[in-house]
């Protein structure tokens, strides 16, 4: 009985193991697909935030604005492509370094043990500052920075935001003076327009006038042959007016209508010249090789240079065409020129020498091509210097220049070729324009 | 409850009764489960305890003592599967010590629904120290034969009183140990 109750146990013992073993099958099974989802999500969290690294990565690349992170005692974790350029070295290269080496220590950055100052600086009411920075090449950048802090994994992170200020402001000079140049050039287009009619009719009649006083005088002279036959005569005109004054009046006109000629000539240049300025853009461009409108431009302004300087020219034969309007260009080099041949003339009679020298040269990088034009003119006064490209500014003597050279000159390079137009002059040495043209 | 503890307790009475006793208890306490256990499920706590409880009326025996001796055994289990990773632990101290913050962590890996009971230990002076057992359910005498076991397996001279804490069912209980020599 006993053996059979055991038996019976047994049996029951089996199919409850049996059973059992097929839960922890289905188990088992349950958890490999548990395990597998969490896989899934686990490899597309991990991809998420490898894109979202990646994103955060691509925002510091392309930031024009220095960013970098810094320990609290001031030492770079983190610097982008923008903060290794605003201190001209290699991307990576800044970390590591103490900012205490990068910017000259003032009131507001002055390192002391506790590195107190860059909670300083952190706080929230502070505004950007401008300090000095140390580059290794020995060069003191102006630099706005601004910071703030905050905390990562319970460690204070410094976070500074630089901008070269050289840069932003050269920028700005620019865009002042191309928005200031855009103003006058508007006015200058409705004065043009106004003044031009009323001088193509004075022009007119100054031509008229100067045939019809040809006649008059013809006439008179035909007059006077005959006068003596015709007494009566001498009285009547002698009544009229004076033969003093009459013989006056006569070589005095023909002067007087050639000088108004030549005066409202001169109007008329200027007025072509504010009309060429205010409407740009309507040439088309070309690849050019510039070293061939070089050549032109020095001959045909010879006559201006050739008595008062020598002429050099060191042209890269390797020169890359560029794209630009041919003509346009070719009014740059002869406006340059002839300021060059007037400074050169200038300084001559100044130190009583015959001669002085112009030098054009071309050159390249991979940005820009480059034209400078050198003379060892009488300089440009450093008062001046701003003042040079606006439209009417001269130092000639009326009559010589009328100011608009280098305003046109601005105008053709910077609007209508998005170049720039740069400036380097000792007084009393000379002068370098460097003219250069993207490629 | 995890299911190691039913297939653990069905081994034991297997060992110490015998085939035809574990079955009889299955059989006359008709679990809801069907009473087929696996290690990685878990069960309902009840089901066990009314095994407990017909175990003591077959064995005409307290239901204390032979959850005491389930404890005992239990620890032995513990030792001959996880020998290696208790190799550690040097003293009863050291063990007990370790339970809440690096034993429970890791049964958490594998069962991380467990309803592990709250372990405090606290070395009060170089001679005592003391284990608070906290949990919802009132194994407080299986917690007392794992200790003993405990003691036992490392050949500590330690001496231990159980205080049974309000409400006093067996869900919470203070165990003050006390070395006899050092
Ligand atoms: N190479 C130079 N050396 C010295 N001063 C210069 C030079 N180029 C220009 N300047 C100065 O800049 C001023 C403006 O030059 P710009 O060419 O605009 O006008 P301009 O030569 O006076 O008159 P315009 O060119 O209309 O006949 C000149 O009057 C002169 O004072
Ligand atoms: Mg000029």
């Amino acid at each position: 009985m006993a053996v059979i109750d055991e038996l019976v146990a047994y049996q029951r013992m089996l199919s409850r193991e049996r059973a059992a073993r097929e839960v922890a099958e289905g188990l088992l099974e349950q958890k490999s697909r548990e395990l597998y989802e969490v896989n899934q999500r686990l490899r597309l969290t991990s991809a998420t935030h490898q894109r979202e690294a990646y994103y955060l990565q691509t925002i510091l690349d392309v930031a024009r604005d220095g960013i970098m992170t810094l320990t609290s005692d001031g030492v770079i974790e983190k610097a982008n492509a923008s903060a290794a350029s605003i201190f001209d070295c290699k991307a990576g290269a800044l970390v590591k370094r103490s900012v205490c080496d990068l910017v000259e220590s003032t009131n507001a950055i002055r390192p002391d043990h506790e590195n107190r100052f860059f909670v300083d600086l952190c706080s929230h009411a502070r505004p950007a500052i401008q300090v000095v920075g140390i580059r290794d090449n020995g060069e003191r950048p102006e630099i706005e920075l601004s910071a703030s802090s905050g905390q990562f994994e319970n460690c204070e992170i410094i976070i500074w935001i630089l901008r070269d200020i050289d840069v932003i402001q050269k920028i700005k000079r620019q865009s002042d003076l191309s928005q200031r140049l855009e103003g006058i050039g508007q006015l200058a287009a409705g004065i043009a327009h106004e003044v031009n009619t009323p001088i193509q009719y004075i022009y007119e009649n100054m031509n008229f006038f100067a045939d019809a006083w040809h006649a008059v005088d013809g006439a008179l002279r035909a007059c006077e042959q005959h006068l003596g036959s015709a007494p009566e005569l001498v009285d009547i005109i002698g009544k009229v007016c004076s033969k003093e004054e009459l013989r006056f009046f006569r070589s005095e006109a023909p002067i007087a209508i050639e000088e108004t000629k030549l005066g409202v000539q001169r109007v008329a240049k200027i007025v072509a010249a504010i009309k060429e300025f205010s409407h740009p853009g309507t040439e088309e461009k070309f690849l050019t090789d510039l070293n061939v409108v070089v050549e032109s431009a020095a001959t045909v302004t010879s006559n201006h240079w050739r008595p008062v300087a020598e002429l050099k020219m060191e042209l890269d034969p390797s020169l890359p065409h560029v794209a630009c309007v041919r003509s346009s260009i070719n009014q740059v080099l002869v406006n340059l020129l002839v300021n060059a041949a007037d400074a050169v003339q200038e300084r001559n009679q100044k130190c009583a020498r015959d001669q002085g020298q112009i030098t054009i040269k071309t050159r390249y990088d991979d940005a820009n091509i480059y034209l400078l034009v050198s003379d060892t003119g009488n300089g440009i006064n450093p008062d001046h210097i701003n003042r040079i490209f606006n439209p009417f500014f001269t130092t000639k003597d009326v009559g010589k220049g009328t100011g608009q050279g280098l305003s046109i000159t601005y105008d053709i390079v910077a609007e209508k070729h998005g170049g720039d137009v740069e400036v380097d002059s000792v007084l009393g040495a000379g002068t370098t324009f460097t003219i250069s043209l993207p490629r | 409850m995890k299911g190691i503890v039913f297939t653990e307790f069905i081994q034991f009475i297997e060992s110490e009764f015998g085939m035809v006793i574990a079955d009889h208890l299955l059989v006359a306490t008709n679990p809801k489960s069907g009473g087929a256990y696996t290690a990685v499920g878990s069960y309902d706590a009840g089901e066990l305890l009314a095994m407990v409880v017909e175990l003591a009326k077959v064995k005409q025996a307290p239901v204390p003592v032979l959850v005491k001796a389930f404890g005992n055994y239990l620890f032995f289990r513990f030792f001959e599967t996880h020998g290696p990773w208790l190799a550690a632990y040097k003293t009863t101290e050291q063990l007990l010590g370790a339970i809440e913050n690096h034993i429970h962590v890791e049964v958490r890996k594998l069962y991380p629904d467990a309803e592990l009971p709250h372990l405090t230990f606290r070395q009060v002076d170089t001679m005592t120290s003391e284990l608070r057992y906290q949990s919802i359910r009132p194994l407080a005498d299986l917690a007392e034969g794992l200790i003993e076991s405990t003691i036992r397996h490392f050949g500590d001279p330690i001496t231990f009183v159980r205080v049974d804490l309000p409400p006093a069912d067996g869900t919470s209980a203070c165990f003050r140990l006390t070395r006899t020599s050092s």
